[in-house]
Order: C-alpha cells, then sequence, then structure tokens
C-alpha cells in the first residue's frame, strides 16, 4: 500500500531552539518534521533556512491548519503554500490531523474533534480528496488527543478513523501518545482502539511526553515518553510496516543528551527483529 | 451548513468564555445565531462542562504561550501579570484567522493588549512599553517579507558599487527600504536590553529627557536584525536618504534643518563617513544617480545601474 516509501527511521520535532543541538546530533537523528505552517507564510530567507537543512536530514512537513474537518473547502491559498513546501523540501509524504482547528471565523489553533457521524465522514473525504488533488506527495491523517469530546455520534473514533483511511486512500500518522492519553482521560483500553483501526496504513507514528493538568493527562510534549507509550510503540511496530518514527518535544527540554537518547531507543524498536506475519523471523 | 454551523458554536465555545457559559446555560442569544438540528444542539449542549472548560483553558494560555515565545524580554517583565488577564485578552484579541503564522499574529496581537494595559495602569512597570515597542520592531524587521525584500534590495546595490571612492560618493544616491527603521524610544533602551537579556529586571528605570533614537536594520540572510543607537544627526541622514537627492544634496538638506548654511568642513567629512557606515551596516544602498533626478526609485533601474 506504502511500501515504496522510503524508511527514514527515527527522527525528532524540528524546533528552532534547538537547531545547534539538532545539527550537531544529525548522526543521531535520521529526519525532522517541520510544523509546515511555520513557513507556509514566511519571509524567504526563513525558508531558506528551512531548504538548508535538507543537506543533513530528510524533511516531513506536518501542518496544524488544513482543518481537514470543517466543512468547507481547504483553502486555495493554503493548499497551493503547501504545495510548494511539499515540493521543495522533496518530502515523501506529508500530513495534518484528523480534526478541524478553524472555522470561517475563528482561527482555534488547537486540534479540535470531529463529531463522528456520516455527515463529517463525507466532509473529511471531500476535503482529503481536494488536497490529494492539489499535492502529488501521499497524505497522512494523523490521530489527535481531545479532552471534551462531542456526544451522540454514530460511530466510534476507531471506526470513523477506519472509514476515513479506508475511503480517501490516506495513509495513517498514528500518534500512539494520543491513543495513551485519550484512553486515561476517556477510559477507553488502547490495545483495543489499535486492533480496530486499520495498522496496515500506519505510515510514520508519533511518540511523546504529557503531565496531568486538572485532573486531566494533557499532551503537553514537555516530559519524557511514558512507559505505557512505548509499549503502544512495540505494539504497532510489531503489525505494521512503519517508516519512521518522530519523537515530539516542544517545551521542558532536559539536556539534548535525554532527546537522543528517546530518539535512539525508538529505532532501536524500530530494528528490533520481530516474527513476519505468516512467516518466519526476518 | 448545519454540521459548519455546530463547527461554529464548538469553536467559538472554546475561544470565548462568556459565549460558552450562555450556551449551555440555555441562553437563546448564543443558540439562535447558529442553524442547528435538535441533535447536533443536544450534542454541544451535552458536552462535559469541566472538559470544556480545561480545554478552553488550555487554549487560551497557548495562545499567550505562543506570543510570548516571540517577545522574550515582554516575557520577562509582563509573564505572570499577562496571564493574569488571559481572559480579556481572549475577549478583546477574538483568534479571528489571518494569513500569517500563527505566532506573528498572537505576538503582534498581545503587543497592542499589553500597551493597552500598561497605559491604563494595570501592568507594570510603566517603562515596559518601550521593551514591547522594541521587541515589536524586532519580530516585524525579521519576519515580515517586506523587510526581507527590502535587505535583498539593498544590498543588490552596495554589491553593484564595491567602495565608492571619495571622488565618486557625493554623485551617488543613498536609497532606505523597509529592511531599516529608527524608532524614538523614552527609556535607556541601549543599557536596559543587554539586562533584561541577562534575565535581569532593573529596578528604578527612569525616563529620558529627550528621546534615545535605534537603528535597526535587517540584512539578507541574517537571522537576528541588527541594532545600533544614533544620534539625531544620523536619523536626519536616514530620512533625507530618499532615494531622490545624491549624497551632496542629502548633506544639504541636513544642512538646512540644522541651520542657514552649509555643512562645515569637518561636519561634511563626518556626514559623509557616517553615511559609508551606515552602508556598511546594511541601513542604506547607494546607486549611481539616473538621468532624471526625480525619478522613483525602482529596483529594476538599480539593477541595471549595477551591470553599467
Amino acid at each position: 500500500m506504502f511500501d515504496e516509501l522510503p524508511e527514514l527511521g527515527a527522527g525528532l520535532g524540528y524546533r528552532m531552539p534547538l537547531h545547534e543541538q539538532t545539527m550537531a546530533a544529525a548522526d543521531e537523528i535520521d529526519f525532522l518534521e517541520i510544523i509546515s505552517d511555520q513557513y507556509l507564510y514566511a519571509a524567504p530567507d526563513k525558508v531558506d533556512r528551512l531548504l538548508a537543512l535538507r543537506e543533513s536530514f530528510p524533511l516531513i512537513p506536518h501542518g496544524v491548519g488544513l482543518s481537514i474537518g470543517t466543512d468547507v473547502l481547504p483553502d486555495p491559498n493554503y493548499l497551493s503554500r503547501l504545495a510548494a513546501l511539499v515540493e521543495r523540501t522533496g518530502a515523501p509524504w506529508f500530513s495534518d490531523h484528523l480534526s478541524f482547528t478553524k472555522t470561517p471565523e475563528t482561527n482555534i489553533d488547537q486540534l479540535t474533534p470531529l463529531w463522528f457521524t456520516e455527515e463529517s465522514l463525507r466532509i473529511v473525504c471531500r476535503n482529503v480528496k481536494e488536497v490529494t488533488t492539489r499535492i502529488d506527495a501521499p497524505f497522512l491523517l494523523e490521530n489527535i488527543t481531545y479532552y471534551a469530546e462531542l456526544p451522540g455520534g454514530e460511530m466510534s473514533e476507531a471506526e470513523f478513523t477506519t472509514r476515513v483511511l479506508e475511503e480517501t486512500g490516506a495513509g495513517l500518522l498514528l500518534d500512539v501518545n494520543n491513543v495513551w492519553v485519550n484512553s486515561i482521560n476517556l477510559g477507553f483500553d488502547p490495545y483495543e482502539f489499535l486492533d480496530a483501526i486499520p495498522l496496515e496504513r500506519t505510515v510514520q507514528i508519533h511518540i511523546a511526553g504529557g503531565k496531568e493538568i486538572g485532573g486531566m493527562l494533557v499532551d503537553t510534549h514537555s516530559e519524557p515518553v511514558d512507559e505505557e507509550v512505548w509499549k503502544l510503540l512495540g505494539h504497532v511496530l510489531d503489525r505494521a510496516p512503519v517508516k519512521a518514527v518522530l519523537l515530539e518535544w516542544d517545551q521542558g527540554w532536559p539536556e539534548f543528551g535525554e532527546i537522543v537518547d528517546h530518539v535512539r531507543r525508538a529505532r532501536d524498536l524500530m530494528r528490533r527483529e520481530r516474527p513476519v506475519p505468516g512467516g518466519t523471523s526476518a | 451548513m448545519s454540521i459548519l454551523d455546530m463547527q461554529r458554536a464548538f469553536g467559538r465555545m472554546l475561544t470565548d468564555k462568556a459565549f460558552q457559559r450562555m450556551f449551555l446555560d440555555g441562553d437563546p442569544a448564543a443558540t439562535e445565531p447558529y442553524r442547528l438540528t435538535e441533535a447536533e444542539l443536544a450534542s454541544l449542549r451535552g458536552l462535559d462542562r469541566g472538559r470544556l472548560a480545561l480545554q478552553a483553558e488550555l487554549l487560551a494560555n497557548s495562545r499567550l504561550e505562543l506570543a510570548l515565545g516571540a517577545l522574550p524580554l515582554t516575557s520577562l517583565l509582563l509573564h505572570h501579570q499577562l496571564h493574569d488577564h488571559v481572559d480579556r485578552f481572549c475577549a478583546e484579541f477574538p483568534p479571528v484567522p489571518e494569513s500569517l503564522g500563527a505566532m506573528i499574529v498572537e505576538a503582534e496581537r498581545l503587543c497592542e493588549f499589553a500597551v493597552r494595559l500598561l497605559r491604563e495602569g494595570t501592568l507594570e512597570p510603566v517603562w515596559a512599553e518601550d521593551v514591547v515597542a522594541y521587541e515589536r520592531v524586532l519580530l516585524d524587521l525579521s519576519t515580515s517579507g517586506e523587510a526581507w525584500a527590502g535587505a535583498a534590495t539593498i544590498a543588490l546595490l552596495n554589491d553593484g558599487i564595491a567602495a565608492p571612492s571619495a571622488e565618486d560618493l557625493p554623485g551617488l544616491v543613498p536609497v532606505t527600504a523597509a529592511n531599516t527603521r529608527i524608532v524614538p524610544f523614552f527609556h535607556d533602551l541601549a543599557e536596559l536590553v543587554p539586562r533584561l537579556e541577562d534575565g535581569e529586571i532593573p529596578a528604578g528605570v527612569t525616563r529620558l529627557e529627550r528621546p534615545q533614537l535605534l537603528l535597526f536594520v535587517k540584512r539578507p540572510g541574517a537571522v537576528f536584525v541588527r541594532r545600533m543607537r544614533v544620534n539625531a544627526a544620523t536619523a536626519a541622514l536616514l530620512e533625507a536618504s530618499d532615494g531622490r537627492r545624491t549624497v551632496a544634496e542629502v548633506c544639504a538638506a541636513v544642512a538646512g534643518a540644522s541651520g542657514p548654511g552649509a555643512l562645515s568642513p569637518p561636519a561634511r567629512q563626518a556626514a559623509l563617513d557616517m553615511l559609508l557606515l551606515l552602508r556598511d551596516h546594511g541601513a542604506i544602498g547607494l546607486r549611481p544617480r539616473m538621468d532624471d533626478a526625480s525619478t522613483e526609485y525602482d529596483g529594476a533601474a538599480a539593477s541595471d545601474g549595477r551591470n553599467g
């Protein structure tokens, strides 16, 4: 399905305050994921500095502003800029979230859950089609963390996600920390969730660490990855042909060596010998 | 349109606490603007209030943190005070979509909000207004496409004339662009900024009798904006460098502004030296005079001049 895509290995979300350390650890970091929205309207010299990173890393654009679930077609200007960024970075794929982040009047700028209904499904599929007809590279959708769940949906999140991926042909960017956080806050078994979605469509995985705020586990990207999340990562890697695992660490940075240790551990997990389904071990 | 109206209402509940309360309390003024089915209305009203409040709180604080991330000195001075007013910030500066990076948009909004609160006496110290203005200029010059284009234009001009001779200089035309700005400040920022950058919050900062002028210059490819203190004479030179007048005419204009008569030879030499220094800093470009001195400067002409 996504067999042709390159196996990138273990990477890090690029954050400008960590630029020097990131460059110094280039041998330990297989690729960088960039927040595409930070470059779509940037001055050309900022984009030039981004493109210079290509000399050391493959780059993967990852967005928050596509708002794929909003009941409005994606902004053509945004799509044009995104298409140019994907092309200029030479990215093998790009991604955004299965959520909505804006309406015509409000830039929520936070990943907001969709109502899991047939109507929402039609909207997402229509919008994904609009994206994939304008941008050639494979498109991945990421599952989100959310705290306020819209009641009265017609299907579960797992069913909604499955149908979106199968009906659009999009790949899955599976954030296992988001699965973990939601399972704690919303009270479900994360392994049952994983087994209910098409893991074979997983191209990339996100790992991160969160902390408790106001009685909820919050996806802050500020803490070490929880051991339960490492277990979930191993569970998925045993079942899916994952091309890339990425560590998100956006604030509360520790010594950079700890970040590199996380990346190294993810890479070791990816390379661990595991049984081939229906065959002998690889 | 129904789902879109549901998303509109949900989005507003997350970004407007007063609206959130009205909606969940069943106030018709909150629900009537939206065409919602009974199922959609029931779903929105069925949202867990505590979880919704948490998500809205996280969103409000992330907006503030995003903005402060672009304004480190403002953050040092006002971070905790601004957090006390985060609800007012969200109410007075709703997150209306704009075609700019989110950090820049939120930082611009927060600068405006902070100045408003400083002027009404809600935040202190009062001299933080100068710091906010200072960082706003830095943000604008370091991120805007206009500043980048201006820096590129100036660099192109100066690449064309490597080292103007003393004979040629008076006949050249000094040009400024959107990469350069002179801003007056009413506190000694040249002294304050290094201390703030070291994490110190100075006490007893007094207002200057006369404004301090700082020159900000964005150079091509550079991450940081160059800053330097300048005097009124330098500011006058830059202001007179309108892309029409020659260096000799700029000097004459500055002399005229400062009183009758031409500049004395030492003063004229100082002005010439300063223009060359400003050129070295990328604050002005120098180009040959075109046939019609009144012609507006344009990049193509500058390029022709370089190649000629």
